[in-house]
């Protein structure tokens, strides 16, 4: 490895600001998972395996145009650790676009062949699903894992998760659950902030993505 | 880098985390603009991960992360149309630098009013240490070039501090 130089004397360091670093590394993780997706060909949704166990057998599991995993009726096994509280948590996702990353921001229009790649802050371990909720439609969870207290992206380190857009995708809400709840509680074709009460008020964590539909 | 290659997400944070002060660094005295140096940290991670390939065993990343972001800096420049290799003074008209009274001890300040290609050859020869021939490739100099403009920027950067000549 390249030894990395002291700073000569009399030079200030320059510490790269938190937000920089956080936006380079969702456009890195972005890069990956456009890289993933692109590998992946047709198939739509770039999964890294949720468990250690399906880890080396799977990096790319479900194909675009696959259904998406019905959302299971029942609560999640396991628990957070965090007590009565709920854990905080937040979303947020970096876009890919014609080869170029950077952060997404919410409700912007997506184009077909648009990838976005999700990160994750939760303040204690917990299980984690990410819901996609189509404009009036039901939850599908898309993926789900156990996650530890910090920051990353969402997916196996190795195979962040990535979602390549259809032409003529209709407006969705990507949805972080953290802890368990049932999700055939949600409601349907709500806005962010009612989706995200409805599951805070079940027990779980919750932040939410709106995203547009895909523009032609 | 190995892992990197093979898209290892972690290998390739773990390469961020310990590069990415310094590669900031150099873009933020070259650029003198934090937003511009934000800007071009990314697309230096970014560049390096789509030409993973391009790197081979045993080549140092250093040098190679540093010549990414040195050709990101000069693209900028070229979009930018502001500092076209032409406008360079030979070397012996290396102008005095200008600097604020308040600036006279202050080194940062020096370099940043360097004119843009001794600046970067010192940020990389000096600064970030690297030698003539790794500045001149990373540069796109020659080696004689390199040195002469190392050399001609830390003359100046003495006068301006005050140092002795």
């Amino acid at each position: 490895m390249s030894p990395v130089p002291p700073l000569p004397a009399g030079l200030r360091p320059t510490p790269v600001p938190p937000a920089v670093a956080a936006r380079v590394r969702a456009a890195m993780d972005a890069e990956l998972a456009a890289a993933r997706a692109a590998q992946a060909g047709r198939r739509r949704w770039a999964l890294g395996a949720a468990s250690l166990a399906a880890a080396a057998a799977a990096l790319l599991l479900v194909v675009r145009g696959a259904a998406p995993v019905p959302a299971a009726p029942g609560p999640l096994v396991e628990r957070g650790s965090g007590g009565g509280a709920l854990p905080d948590v937040a979303l947020s996702a970096a876009l890919v676009r014609d080869g170029v990353a950077r952060r997404y921001a919410r409700g912007e229009p997506l184009q077909p062949g648009d990838v976005l790649s999700f990160r994750v802050a939760l303040d204690r371990a917990a299980p984690v699903r990410l819901l996609r909720i189509p404009a009036g439609g039901a939850p599908a969870v898309l993926h789900q894992q156990d996650f530890a207290p910090g920051e990353a992206p969402l997916g196996d380190p190795a195979a962040p998760l990535g979602w390549a857009v259809d032409p003529g995708e209709t407006p969705a809400l990507f949805v972080l659950v953290a802890g368990p709840v049932d999700l055939a509680t949600l409601p349907v074709g709500e806005a962010p902030e009612a989706t995200c009460a409805a599951v805070r008020a079940a027990g779980a964590g919750c932040d939410a993505l709106p995203t547009a539909g895909a523009v032609p | 880098m190995r892992a990197v290659q093979r898209g290892d997400a972690a290998a390739y944070h773990v390469l961020f985390d310990r590069h990415h002060e310094r590669v900031y660094g150099f873009l933020l005295r070259s650029t003198r603009e934090p937003e511009a140096a934000a800007d071009l940290l990314q697309e230096t991670f970014l560049r390096l991960y789509r030409r993973r390939d391009a790197w081979s065993e045993g080549r140092p990343v250093r040098p190679w992360l540093f010549g990414i972001a040195a050709n990101a800096a000069r693209d900028r420049v070229r979009q930018l149309a502001r500092r076209p290799e032409a406008a360079l003074p030979p070397d012996d008209l290396l102008p005095a630098l200008s600097l604020a009274p308040h600036d006279r001890l202050d080194l940062d300040a020096a370099i940043a009013a360097l004119p843009g290609p001794y600046r970067d050859a010192f940020l990389l020869g000096v600064v970030e240490g690297f030698d003539h021939t790794e500045v001149a490739a990373l540069l796109g100099i020659s080696p004689d070039n390199a040195r002469a403009r190392i050399s001609r920027a830390r003359a100046a950067l003495r006068a301006a501090l005050g140092g002795p000549e």
